[in-house]
């Protein structure tokens, strides 16, 4: 689990961070997350899951899928087949200077398919 | 980091075939925070009856009587996990400030409720359980 992280806008440009990249645990795996302030609003934020093997090179892998609200601040991303290793995706563009978002990344439930 | 599995028992259910009327408990289990996230998944529908599987936490301090949990999602009623077909399901459980009822936070110890709700005779579903994904809030909670 992470601690609080908090992303404020330098400028207007659409930027896009990611997290350090972390193995999978298996190959499906339901992600979340809790957004406990966010002044960009109107969608100017959004996370996502890549994914990559070990041997390839690159940072931005393959997408694997992106988080949607279930509910309140709390957001999940369901991702199947998943590769070797998996990091998250912040992009945002803030209207302004100033603007952010914190949120953090709750730990994961790993699974493979049962039947 | 954010591969490392924070999460404790109520699993273990790696694919339990429940029938129409039936109902069980999982063993309790220690608590790892005040607030969870509790997924299951439905593996095989069998419900020509119209059945569904409800799967509700209940808490209890270890000397004390079990409590049946209010869920932060679903937010309108039944407030607990309820699976209709395949796939994942999800329930929040978030704790508020003090202790409130019915229970939100967790106690000392937790454990599922899993029971086929309504339908018919032939009815069954496989179901599995996950491990209950813990947290404590990290800002003040609502009271």
């Amino acid at each position: 689990m992470w601690m609080l992280t908090q992303i404020t806008a330098l400028d207007t440009a659409s930027v896009t961070y990611y997290t350090p990249w972390f193995p999978r645990g298996a190959e499906n795996a339901a992600f979340s997350l809790e957004k406990v302030a966010d002044t960009i609003g109107n969608g100017g934020v959004t996370f996502g899951v890549v994914t990559k093997n070990r041997e390839d090179e690159g940072s931005g892998g393959t997408s694997a899928g992106s988080f949607s609200s279930v509910s309140g601040g709390f957001y999940e991303a369901t991702c199947t087949g998943l590769s070797e290793l998996v990091r998250f995706t912040i992009t945002f563009r803030a209207t302004a200077v100033g603007q952010g978002v914190i949120f953090r990344f709750l730990p994961p439930t790993w699974y493979d398919k049962a039947v | 980091m954010c591969g490392c599995q924070n999460s404790y028992g109520i699993t273990n259910i790696p694919g339990r075939r429940i029938s129409y009327g039936e109902t069980f408990y999982t063993d309790w289990v220690p608590r790892g925070g005040d607030c969870a996230i509790l997924r299951a998944e439905g593996l095989i529908k069998t419900a020509a009856g119209g059945s569904t599987v409800r799967i509700s936490l209940q808490t209890r301090s270890e000397e004390g009587t079990a409590s049946d949990m209010d869920t932060f999602y679903p937010s309108s009623s039944p407030k607990l996990l309820e699976i209709s077909g395949t796939g994942l399901a999800r329930a929040i459980y978030l704790a508020k400030a003090s202790s409130v009822s019915p229970v939100r936070g967790f106690l000392e110890q937790v454990r599922a409720k899993i029971t086929v709700y309504g339908g018919a005779a032939g009815d069954y579903y496989v179901v599995r359980i996950f491990p209950l994904v813990f947290f404590d809030n990290s800002i003040p909670a609502a009271s």
